[in-house]
């Protein structure tokens, strides 16, 4: 079997340097923002979106490495971190491309705001890599804490505090509920890290304890992914946050708390432990209620919100599927979710900047102006949807292909009902730009930097689906070394 | 005798655990909401004391763990407060029932 034996320090050291560089970054800027004069600090975001582009180039040859754990088992690095904290950064950097251009947060206090996004970027990282539940609980806290701060960074604005404010109460509720359930595991395996547990329970097996210990976790979990009974946070804190943190929380913060759950379940739950059906339930919930109640809103934040707890409830039906097919469809479908969510809030963005509203009534008639821009967006809403040639056809196609391949046809049923709903909200949007009485007459001339991000997101999102022998096999890979070296 | 304590100090915290989530779910007020959120932290730390002191744990954990919690508490209650401050300035009330700007 494949096991590799822990790495001594300065190895460690060297396995984090992402992590590493990100952190200096991060202290660059703050000591950047004192010295640079005012009018000029928007070239603070442009330095940290180039930081996280090296810090990106330095993670790629990540997801090729053996697996090892570092720093006495509290962190592990393996391919299928790797591959998180790419997706990590890749959407950190989109993110501050868009905040350039995000006229709220123009002369707001941009070096702290940046600070602050590069900390939180180095803390979903650290989430993607934990292997011990201190450093899973503290790594969790640390993306939370400066998440709240962001979610409610528009001062003067009472959506934005009031979402801070709902989002700061079910998070802490979340995590001390998730700590709760954390020492149960650690008085049921008498040890917090992953390497340790694992010995215990080849050992002595698992006790009732143990999973009564890891349900209350996944309640814990449950609140920081918006699965279903656990989502009321997210419209609120999605609609109330600056756009470019509702894109980078729909998107970053979901993938790390998509990795902590996928690592913590598959190296801590044993296959005999029949609580799979409890999970199928929840992502049949997640899917339906997300899609039901995105059929009635107007506000496009609100809207993209509903329809990412949706898209929640699909990586879980691929998880469910547990085997390496299964864990690689949670793999592309995050990465498929990860471009067609970053080009659609660009286009939100780029209109919010002309009309300053985020409601789906002012995108009427966009097409008659706008009519290159209006089909790429259109293209990102097929994407969503899940309909040919997009990477997110690729990705439904692949979970519910696992759903189906582990027995659960009852859930592939689900999912597919629930897609031909989501169309429909999709198709609304599709329908007031293409065919509703148009409000605004004016070319909407998006920046440069959000066009590049529209650019680069259609180039992958059409890419994924022409072209997926490669990514199939990067991820097919990353899945089958996660699986040796976690399972049980 | 040992058995009976140990079972005890786990229902006090369980019992504790609830008053915390009764809290959560019953006040208005959203400072009262964050002591009864500390309430329910406190008790994941006599858990973990209690399991490290009758059971055997690797590296002390259960001491660790818990002075990492008390210290995470403190910093989520700093931030909280920092957040419940700047909506009370706007809207004159920490009463959750007066934030309904966002619903639905």
């Amino acid at each position: 079997m494949f096991r590799t034996l822990p790495l001594n320090i300065s190895q460690g050291l060297a396995a984090l340097t992402p992590e590493l560089l990100v952190l200096g970054l991060a202290f660059l800027i703050i000591a950047a923002d004192l010295l640079m004069p005012p009018r000029r600090k928007k070239r603070l975001l442009d330095l940290a979106a180039f930081g996280l582009l090296v810090c990106f180039i330095f993670t790629l040859p990540g997801i090729f490495q053996p697996a090892g754990y570092i720093f006495n088992n509290m962190l592990v690095v393996d391919p299928f971190s790797g591959f998180f904290k790419l997706i990590i950064l890749a959407s950190a950097v989109f993110m501050l491309l868009m905040s350039r251009d995000y006229k709220p947060l123009e002369n707001n206090k941009t070096g702290e705001y940046t600070a602050l996004v590069v900390l939180v970027t180095l803390g979903m990282m650290l989430m993607a890599g934990a292997s011990d539940l201190l450093m899973l609980f503290l790594s969790i806290e640390f993306v939370s804490l400066i998440f709240f701060v962001l979610v409610g960074f528009l001062r003067h604005d009472v959506k934005s505090s009031e979402g801070a404010v709902k989002y700061f109460l079910l998070g802490a509720f979340s995590s001390a509920v998730f700590v709760y359930g954390a020492s149960f595991l650690v008085g049921a395996a008498g040890a917090s890290n992953f390497a340790s547990i694992q010995r215990h329970l080849n050992e002595y097996g698992v006790s009732p304890l143990f999973i009564v210990g890891l349900l209350i976790m996944l309640v814990g979990f449950g609140f920081k992914i918006a699965l279903v009974p656990f989502h009321m946070w997210a419209p609120d804190a999605y609609e109330g946050a600056p756009t470019p943190v509702t894109a980078f929380l729909s998107v970053a913060s979901k993938a790390a708390g998509v990795a902590v759950l996928v690592r913590t379940f598959i190296s801590l739950l044993p296959e005999n432990a029949n609580v799979n059906l409890i999970l199928a339930i929840l992502a049949a919930l997640t899917m339906t209620v997300g899609n039901l109640v995105a059929l009635t809103q107007n506000n496009v934040k609100r809207l993209l919100a509903y329809s990412g707890i949706a898209h929640v409830g699909y990586i879980m039906t691929g998880f469910i599927a547990y085997g390496v097919f299964g864990i690689q469809s949670v793999l592309i479908y995050t990465l498929a979710y990860l471009f067609t969510n970053m080009g659609a809030f660009a286009f939100a963005i780029a209109i919010y900047n002309k009309t300053g509203s985020d409601d789906i009534r002012d995108y009427a008639g966009l097409s008659l102006v706008n009519p290159l821009l209006s089909f790429v967006f259109f293209i990102f809403l097929i994407s969503l949807a899940g309909i040919p040639p997009t990477a997110g056809f690729l990705g439904k196609l692949l979970v519910l292909g696992a759903a189906l391949d582990s027995g659960y046809a009852w859930l592939a049923v689900i999912g597919v009902l629930n897609s031909v709903v989501a169309l429909y909200f999709y198709a609304r949007i599709a329908y007031y730009m293409y065919f509703a009485e148009p409000r605004l007459r004016e070319e909407l001339k998006p920046s440069g930097a959000l066009k590049l991000i529209m650019a680069v997101s259609l180039f992958f999102v059409l890419f994924i689906c022409l072209f997926p022998e490669k990514i199939i096999n990067i991820t097919g890979q990353v899945a089958g070394i996660l699986r040796a070296f976690n399972g049980l | 005798m040992n058995d009976l304590f140990f079972y005890t100090i786990i229902i006090v915290s369980l019992v504790l655990f609830l008053i915390g989530v009764y809290g959560v779910l019953t006040r208005r007020n959203a400072i009262g909401i964050l002591m009864s959120i500390e309430i329910m932290f406190n008790s994941a730390n006599i858990n973990l004391v209690a399991f490290n002191k009758f059971l055997a744990l690797e590296q002390n954990i259960g001491i660790v763990f818990p002075i990492f919690i008390i210290t995470l508490a403190a910093a989520e209650t700093a931030v909280g407060l920092a957040l419940i401050l700047s909506i009370y300035r706007k809207i004159k009330s920490v009463y959750v029932e007066k934030m309904d700007l966002l619903k639905w």
